[in-house]
């Protein structure tokens, strides 16, 4: 038991030391963006992308320097990072939105049933670990209500808690499976952003097949499959292709 | 008398071509001769080529085509071709005289062949020699050999460059890019001119222009010595030019045409000429009648052209710099400050000081948007000294909509002073316009009579989160850590102990309960004996107090009640709830209350100490009967 807390007190002043040693930069890359001094703000955010550390908030203002200085592919790939730590946030959304203007591409998505948006909404309402630290909670208080439930010797008590119980063990499977499927579709499911200016879709992983339809930088891909340096691309219309590894960015 | 006049004027012609003809002088009827003023010239010189038809009446000319040469002017004398009465019988001359002369520049130096010209006489064609003449590079070789003496004022066919030229001036040869230099043409001339033209203006590329001269300055004439020679100057044009690019810059030469009045004394190929030689026919009338004394030449001039040299603007343009070079001002005023929603009202943005003010043709304003605002009238107003100075007016026509307080965004304009070297930016200051609630038709707030959407003006993205925010190694998912796993397992572990020590505390008070159960007889009997031993020795108040112990303990162990939460009713609840029959209850409850009543009662009262005390055992005997 002792042990445990020792572990956690560790993982705890191991993340919040990580931090402050980018606190600087961050402070820094936050002025240079308000001073317009936008390059000087996304050498200051890279490096600290570059020393393996993120945050939607990092990415997301790293996208706006890029938007500021016309980097729209940069900005958007960015963007869809912060968007992947954050899904629910309006902010990321409304300037995903705003730089989905600026490119070239203006791909119609296909619609999803109601229900599967409203799902969608209801899991991107937070980001994996609020939906896990969630979970804990609900657990903790569904076996508390669980323990009232047991120890409750009047009949009205023992009614209210057995009810409060259930709903309790309801959110916890909930959050618990949202976290978990969150967290399968940031390790699975693989999105990129096309950075050549023009790139011709190919039907299949040859330079010789035919050209299907012609994307430009900016678009939002997403990765199916992988043959050698070749990947097959799904576009938000549904069409998809094959395009060499090497023009895309994933998120 | 016929014969003897032709042989008269045939003696003349022959006389003149002797006397004024370079060629061999053959007079034969009707010949064209060709002659030149010289046979060999300089490229800058002009000469004179005279054909002369002698004895007869020509139908027509063809002139030769004068290659390699440029005709600078012609002129056609008659010498004879006159109408004579005799004994009052009109007389045709047989044997008249034409001429025609051709003043001609060589366009470049060589030996040139002038071909034939032709002339028709009675229905034929007559051809005249060819003429060799050689042009050398040299200036002025021999001009006009055959003239003779030369007065101050004669000059022969064809000024020289040195009496009549062009030349450029300008008062800066290295500006800067958008500063203002002034170029200024001349004529320089030492012969009268009766007019001139402009032939072909200098295109100034590179340059914006603006014209310094205007009609009433044309005149501008003045004496000026260059190289000891008196010259008549005029100054024919004046332009301000800015540069509009760095670097070596050349203004194209200005070509003028002039026409220059020479004193000529035609006394070559003329029979008249001679004949007439005496003071009265050198009156320069009459001189011109018969084609001599002053004679116009068209002489074509071109000046000198100029190099400018342009520096580049100093680094460090303003971001609203548009190339305004000079010392400016800048004013702007609304013409009303308080007006009522959908009025008209005038912004005036007047820019005013020395520079290239042409230059800008478009002010940066930003209006509120809910601002009706028209394209700007603009109006110029240049004076043109030696520096451009003026000002240009902007103005704006502005309806606004709504009511409110708008303050327009100040107008900012940079520009480059060239006196300080550096960039100055211009602000206008606050503009303020109050706009109160409009009257009538439209409807108070909005021209359409409508909501009004909320206008998106710009289409940006949304700040940055401007905090000090925390960040996370790449990858890690508190979700996926050690530490939530560790706390799911934490939670249901803490429950397990929970559920493992309530189910021991339960069994232990089970236990307890279970022990009271049984001992309860036990323990009853034990406190009725001691309650005998008392009643033996008639401690009566210890006997009815064990007893009631032996009682009340009874109940309370045999059916798990709190001794704290004994009463009467309670012992009579928990008998009835334990299916005790209804006899044994009341007894049971008679016993107990017999048994408090005796307790607190005086001492007459306790007359059935034994007999209370085998009723007790009597009913917890009952009781233990019922109870299995």
């Amino acid at each position: 038991m002792k042990k445990s807390f020792i572990i956690i007190f560790f993982l705890l002043y191991n993340l919040l030391a990580n931090a402050s040693v980018f606190q600087e930069d961050i402070a820094a890359a936050n002025k240079a963006y308000t001073e317009n001094k936008f390059n000087v703000a996304i050498e200051l955010y890279q490096k600290v992308v570059k020393s393996n550390f993120q945050s939607a908030e990092l990415y997301y203002n790293l996208g706006n320097a890029y938007f500021k200085t016309n980097n729209y592919p940069s900005a958007l790939l960015y963007y869809e990072k912060a968007k992947k730590l954050d899904p629910g946030n309006e902010k990321i959304i409304f300037n995903i939105n705003v730089a989905n203007t600026k490119i070239i591409d203006k791909i119609e998505e296909l619609p999803l049933p109601f229900y599967k948006r409203w799902f969608a909404d209801f899991q991107h309402w937070f980001g994996v670990d609020t939906w896990a630290v969630l979970s804990l909670i609900f657990l903790f208080t569904f076996l508390v209500s669980v323990a009232i439930y047991l120890i409750g010797n009047t009949v009205a008590v023992r009614k209210i808690f057995f009810w409060l119980g259930m709903l309790l063990l309801l959110c916890t499977i909930a959050s618990g499976f949202n976290a978990y499927s969150q967290y399968r579709n940031l390790k699975t499911s693989k999105e990129a952003i096309i950075f050549e200016p023009t790139v011709n879709v190919k039907s299949s992983p040859d330079a010789e097949s035919q050209d299907i339809f012609v994307i430009h930088e900016g678009t939002k891909v997403k990765i199916t499959d992988k043959v050698g340096t070749w990947i097959e691309i799904k576009i938000a219309n549904g069409s998809d292709g094959w395009i060499q590894e090497s023009v895309v960015q994933t998120i | 008398m016929k014969k003897n006049l032709e042989k008269y004027f045939r003696f003349i012609l022959l006389i003149s071509t002797v006397f004024f003809t370079a060629g061999p002088n053959y007079s034969y009827a009707q010949k064209l001769t060709a002659t030149a003023s010289a046979t060999s010239m300089g490229l800058n010189n002009s000469i004179q080529v005279t054909y002369s038809l002698s004895d007869g009446k020509s139908e027509g000319f063809q002139q030769p085509s004068f290659s390699n040469f440029s005709v600078i002017s012609t002129s056609k004398t008659y010498g004879g071709g006159m109408t004579m009465y005799i004994n009052g019988k009109k007389v045709q001359d047989g044997g008249g005289s034409e001429s025609w002369i051709y003043t001609i520049v060589p366009a470049k130096a060589g030996k040139f062949t002038i071909e034939p010209a032709k002339v028709k006489v009675n229905g034929q064609w007559i051809s005249s020699n060819s003429l060799t003449i050689d042009v050398s590079n040299t200036g002025s070789a021999s001009n006009n050999q055959q003239q003779g003496k030369q007065t101050q004022q004669t000059q022969t066919a064809g000024a020289s460059a040195d009496d009549l030229f062009v030349k450029v001036f300008a008062d800066k040869t290295s500006v800067v890019q958008g500063e203002q230099l002034t170029v200024t043409y001349k004529i320089y001339t030492r012969i009268p001119v009766s007019q001139y033209a402009i032939q072909k203006l200098p295109s100034f590329s590179g340059f914006w222009s603006y014209d310094l001269m205007k009609d009433k300055d044309k005149a501008v004439q003045y004496n000026e010595t260059v190289n000891g020679q008196k010259y008549v100057v005029a100054e024919i044009r004046k332009v301000a030019l800015f540069p509009q690019k760095s670097g070596k810059l050349s203004v194209d030469p200005l070509e003028v045409e002039c026409i220059a009045q020479i004193l000529v004394k035609k006394k070559a190929n003329n029979p008249f000429g001679n004949f007439f030689n005496d003071p009265f026919f050198n009156d320069p009338i009459f001189q011109n009648a018969f084609g001599s004394g002053y004679q116009e030449v068209k002489k074509k001039l071109k000046s000198n052209p100029l190099n400018i040299t342009v520096t580049d603007l100093p680094a460090g343009k303003p971001d609203d710099f548009c190339g305004l070079v000079g010392s400016l001002r800048l004013e702007a005023k609304l013409d009303k400050s308080e007006i009522k929603a959908n009025d008209a009202v005038n912004l005036t943005v007047t820019l005013s000081g020395k520079g290239n003010l042409n230059l800008i043709d478009n002010l940066n304003i930003e209006f509120p948007p809910d601002f009706e605002v028209y394209d700007p009238q603009i109006s110029e107003d240049i004076a043109s000294g030696n520096e451009i100075s003026g000002s240009k007016t902007f103005t704006y026509l502005i309806i606004p909509r709504t009511p409110g307080n708008f303050t327009l965004k100040p107008i900012t304009l940079s520009y480059f002073d060239k006196s300080k070297r550096n960039y100055v930016s211009l602000t206008s200051g606050d503009i303020s316009l109050k706009v109160g609630k409009g009257d009538g038709s439209g409807g108070a707030y909005s021209s359409s009579g409508g909501k009004e959407d909320v206008k998106y003006i710009g289409n940006d993205i949304k700040f940055i989160d401007n905090k000090i925010f925390e960040v996370f190694p790449s990858g890690y998912f508190f979700f996926a850590s050690r530490l939530y796993l560790f706390l799911l397992v934490l939670a249901v572990a803490l429950f397990i102990a929970f559920i493992i020590l309530m189910r021991r505390y339960i069994k232990l008070q089970s236990n307890a309960s279970l022990l009271k159960h049984k001992r309860a007889t036990k323990v009853a009997l034990k406190r009725l004996k001691k309650a005998n031993t008392f009643m033996k020795a008639n401690q009566r108040e210890n006997f009815y107090q064990e007893l009631s112990r032996a009682l009340w303990g009874y109940v309370c162990d045999k059916f798990s009640i709190l001794v704290c939460e004994l009463s009467l009713d309670a012992a009579h609840q928990t008998l009835s709830e334990k299916n005790i029959d209804e006899n044994i209850r009341n007894k049971f409850i008679e016993i107990l209350d017999n048994c408090e009543y005796a307790r607190f009662a005086p001492a007459e009262a306790t007359l059935g100490m034994e007999k209370l005390y085998n009723e007790a055992i009597e009913i917890i005997s009952k009781t233990e009967r019922e109870l299995k």
